[in-house]
């Protein structure tokens, strides 16, 4: 899906930065340019499901000892 | 004419989910017709078409009814990357419209207002045959798999 249409970015974008270590709401701002003049504003609006995809992505997510306690 | 109670804020809500149509089906359409897959270019592209008009006799009878169409007012346009993406979020976009205009048509007939009602019951019908051209769709994906639908979708239907 292509989730910001003002910057042409899709959910695999946001899983790269994610990667890359990039997870916090306003590194990603800065890093996708939400804050641009020319975007509408609404990703900035929604940051925390950004925010979260792109924690989702992090190589520690699926081993994390944090989440799979709180899973069971 | 002076509008029933709440018919004018039930339009423009409706006004709002076409606009979005028009654009989301329209983006659908052009990716389709860049990749190549011609029937499905013209299909989706005759959709975003069908949501212009319903638009048109949205902010027509909004005038009549003395009320101001919204045209600023837009929801988030879904856009999928690939085709089954985007029958998904097309999918969800119909069944969001089906129920905004059931909603209308129940409202309509408590307040009265039945050529309102009787226009978005005509609108409503469209959307059922859209969902089930869909439905029909994601079926099909899933029982000749994907490869070998977008292989049909390269020439355009004979019409």
């Amino acid at each position: 899906m292509y989730i910001c249409l003002c910057k042409g970015l899709t959910e695999s974008d946001i899983r790269q930065a994610g990667e890359a270590g990039l997870t916090e709401p306003e590194r990603l701002i800065t890093r996708f340019g939400w804050d641009d003049s020319d975007c509408c504003g609404r990703c900035a609006d929604h940051i925390d499901c950004a925010a979260t995809l792109a924690a989702e992505s992090l190589p520690c997510f699926a081993a994390c000892p944090a989440r799979s306690s709180s899973l069971t | 004419m002076q509008a029933k109670d709440g018919v004018i804020e039930l339009l423009n809500k409706i006004l709002t989910a076409d606009l979005t149509a028009v654009n989301q089906y329209f983006i659908h359409a052009k990716m389709c017709g860049n990749w190549g897959y011609e029937r499905l270019h013209a299909k989706i592209r005759e959709r975003s078409i069908d949501e212009m008009k319903d638009a048109d006799d949205l902010i027509g009878h909004l005038l009549y009814l003395e009320g101001v169409p919204n045209m600023q007012r837009l929801s988030t346009v879904q856009v999928g990357e690939t085709v089954p993406e985007q029958l998904k979020v097309d999918l969800k976009a119909e069944q969001d419209m089906l129920k905004i205009l059931s909603d209308g048509i129940v409202h309509c007939t408590k307040v009265g207002d039945f050529t309102t009602r009787h226009m978005l019951e005509d609108m409503a019908e469209d959307v059922d045959a859209h969902i089930d051209w869909i439905e029909t769709q994601i079926e099909t994906i899933k029982q000749v798999g994907l490869e070998n639908y977008l292989a049909q979708q390269m020439k355009k239907e004979a019409s």
